[in-house]
């Protein structure tokens, strides 16, 4: 397993979220499950779509790897985020994993219906919030195989 | 009746007889014309203007054989009379076959001459009367309110007969007193009224007596005063309909004995004929302001029923949101704690470890309360159009939900063959789910060695239009007096320790069941198992 880690680089993650309950929750699930990550917070839709351009303050903003999108939030919501992030090709390959509280058949076809890679109702169980970001790793590590970003070669394991 | 009907013309060329007639017609109340000449007649006979014509058939210019033919047969409004020599009968005969009335034969008495003329115009105000009759019954068919019927009856009376006052009468709804519907002579007060037990009118004793009641003369009558003193006759006939007195029609003249039996007549053909119209008119009213009240309420029931379901929308929508959006914050508690829990479990003190364990408890509780509550607001929201489903397949479907409680518990389940009703099955699943999962949940502790082993048996009967289902268990059972109370939400009846539970599962059946059209009811004693009965729609052959 070490060998495989050593070979993986850390996952570069934007979480778009505005409870910092919920973010901290994310980075301990992370933790538990020993992912390698560099974790971006965004607070709402606007501030994740400037983060994406690389605008104003997140000039030096990398590109993540994948993006974890919550659909209530303020100024933006996350399905609005969503139309423009799965339509600027500047940003349509990234994964989008909608983790939101809603659970409304709703939600989840307009989630859809934007090209969401996978919609997530966040467990009410903390364990089994765990095991949801440990099943967002290995989600990852399938999908990552795909178009590689830059002139780097991802190594998958 | 006016004396302004009755026109006289007077044909002869012989100025003799038309002075002649002049006198022996003087006694009558008529206007006399005179014509010489036939051209000049059979223009004044064709204008329509005189009741009675008598016309001599010798005339220069044009013979009274000649103008009855050109008038072609007889006018409707005009009798004629023809006068003829001894030696030409023949003629008069021929006249007669033109439309002449009568004839006579010269030389004449003066009297024959008269009543001829006066019978003539009385056949000619009969049938004025009688034409005006049909006018006024074809007027009242058409007349749709009362007010209107009253001001035609009226109108006739006033064409009809000499008389200065002339009312309709009508009972009030206590049959107390008559008050006037319509006027005409001395104005009456809106609010005038005549109590039946008040003697001396004769209205009052037309009414009282439901029979016409006539004072040829009221100044030789001390018992009967009238309402206005310058009336010396007065006439009241009864509006009766069914056997019922309704209101009188009553006219009144100055003149002594102004009311013949002619007119007692017609009075009477009128009220038979108002009192009948009145009585459509009420009845016609009547069904209209019923119906007009009866479209005002169901207007108003519509409209309170639209704002009763826009309130229940409300009403589930927020439901929905609250406990939608409360789960948000639960769930960060509840997480934080368990992560706390397991964290920092032995590291502080154990009172610390307790408290946790609460919050942690609490907080899993109110989780699963949301969720139910949630659930119970969605059956409205998002239940499916009933169709025909297979009962059986459906409680097969809900028991593979149950899959690890059934296997815990090792509780035995037995159903007969479920039949197909109206359901939406998702829902229905639902009933089964939560009604078998109770049936396993409230059975006696483990240690409860007498107890029989847990044993739940579901069923269905056919009960006319509907399945009766029933879900008997051999569990603790419960007070026949919470019977009701089980099915409200939140209601429990044993502690979270005894009996783990949010109190909602039942509440949830009910509102499906109902939704269904059903009914759903327990039956139980404590210590005796439970039955839980429901009914769902069979599918219509």
């Amino acid at each position: 397993m070490s060998s495989h880690r050593q070979a993986e680089r850390p996952i570069t993650i934007l979480m778009v979220e505005d409870n910092p309950g919920d973010v901290r929750l994310t980075i301990e699930a992370l933790k538990e499950n020993a992912i390698d990550h560099a974790l971006y917070v965004a607070k709402d839709g606007i501030e994740a779509l400037a983060f994406l351009r690389h605008e104003g303050a997140f000039a030096n903003a990398p590109q993540p790897d994948l993006i974890l999108l919550d659909i209530n939030l303020p100024r933006k919501n996350g399905l609005e985020v969503l139309e423009v992030i799965k339509t600027d090709p500047a940003s349509k390959h990234i994964p989008v994993v909608v983790l939101t509280t809603s659970s409304s058949e709703d939600d989840i076809r307009r989630a859809y219906d934007r090209h969401a890679n996978c919609y997530i109702t966040k467990p009410i169980d903390v364990w089994e919030f765990f095991d949801v970001v440990k099943s967002i790793k290995e989600f990852w590590q399938r999908i990552a195989q795909l178009p590689p970003s830059g002139n780097e070669t991802l190594i998958t394991g | 009746m006016g004396s302004q009907d009755n026109n006289v013309l007077i044909v002869d060329d012989d100025l003799t007889i038309q002075d002649l007639l002049r006198d022996c017609l003087a006694s009558l109340d008529i206007q006399l014309t005179f014509s010489a000449r036939g051209k000049q007649a059979l223009e004044l006979i064709a204008s329509g203007a005189f009741q009675v014509v008598v016309l001599d058939l010798m005339l220069p210019e044009m013979s009274g054989i000649e103008i009855l033919r050109r008038l072609e047969g007889r006018l409707p409004g005009t009798e004629i009379i023809v006068l003829t020599g001894y030696a030409s009968v023949r003629n008069a005969v021929e006249a007669l076959r033109f439309g002449a009335y009568d004839y006579i034969v010269k030389p004449f008495h003066v009297n024959d001459i008269r009543a001829v003329v006066k019978r003539a115009l009385e056949k000619q105000r009969l049938e004025a009367r009688l034409n005006a009759i049909h006018a006024f019954s074809r007027e009242m068919t058409l007349a749709l309110s009362v007010a209107q019927i009253g001001e035609a009856v009226l109108d006739i009376i006033g064409r009809m007969l000499d008389a200065e006052e002339s009312r309709l009468w009508l009972l009030n709804d206590t049959r107390t007193a008559l008050y006037p519907l319509v006027t005409r002579g001395t104005p009456l007060d809106a609010a005038f009224k005549l109590p039946l037990n008040a003697a001396g009118n004769v209205a009052v004793a037309a009414v009282a007596q439901s029979e016409r009641f006539y004072i040829p003369d009221l100044a030789a009558d001390a018992a009967y005063t009238p309402i206005t003193p310058a009336t010396r006759s007065e006439l009241a006939v009864p509006l009766t309909v069914k056997s019922v007195v309704i209101g009188a029609l009553n006219v009144a003249s100055s003149a002594a004995d102004a009311f013949g039996p002619n007119d007692v007549a017609l009075l009477s053909t009128l009220a038979a004929q108002v009192a009948v119209t009145l009585e459509n008119a009420r009845l016609f009213e009547q069904a209209q302001r019923e119906i007009a009240e009866r479209v005002a309420a169901e207007q108003a029931l519509a409209k309170k029923a639209a704002e009763l379901e826009r309130s229940n929308d409300e009403l589930r929508q927020f439901a929905y949101i609250i406990s939608h959006d409360l789960q948000e914050p639960l769930r960060v508690v509840g997480s934080y704690t368990q992560l706390l829990a397991q964290r920092y479990e032995g590291q502080l003190d154990e009172e610390a470890d307790e408290f946790i364990a609460y919050v942690v408890d609490g907080a899993k509780r109110m989780q699963a309360m949301i969720k139910g509550l949630l659930a119970y607001t969605q059956v409205g929201i998002k239940g499916k159009d009933l169709e025909p489903v297979d009962a059986q397949a459906i409680l097969e479907r809900a028991l593979s939900g149950l899959q690890v409680a059934i296997q815990e518990s090792q509780v035995k389940i037995e159903s007969a063959r479920l039949p197909t009703v109206m359901a939406d099955d998702l829902q229905l699943s639902q009933v089964f789910q939560n009604l078998v999962s109770n049936a396993i949940r409230f059975q006696p502790p483990p240690a409860d060695d007498a107890h029989a082993p847990p044993h739940v048996h579901i069923s269905a009967s056919r009960q006319g239009s509907e399945w009766l289902f029933a879900v008997h268990d051999n569990g603790i059972g419960f007070d026949p007096k919470h019977s009701e109370r089980i099915f409200e939400i939140f209601q429990r009846l044993h502690t979270q320790t005894e009996y783990p539970g949010t109190g909602i599962g039942l509440a949830v059946c009910k509102k499906i069941i109902e939704r269904h059209n059903g009914r759903i009811w327990a039956e139980s004693e404590p210590g005796n198992g439970a039955t839980f009965y429901f009914t769902l729609p069979a599918v219509s052959e």
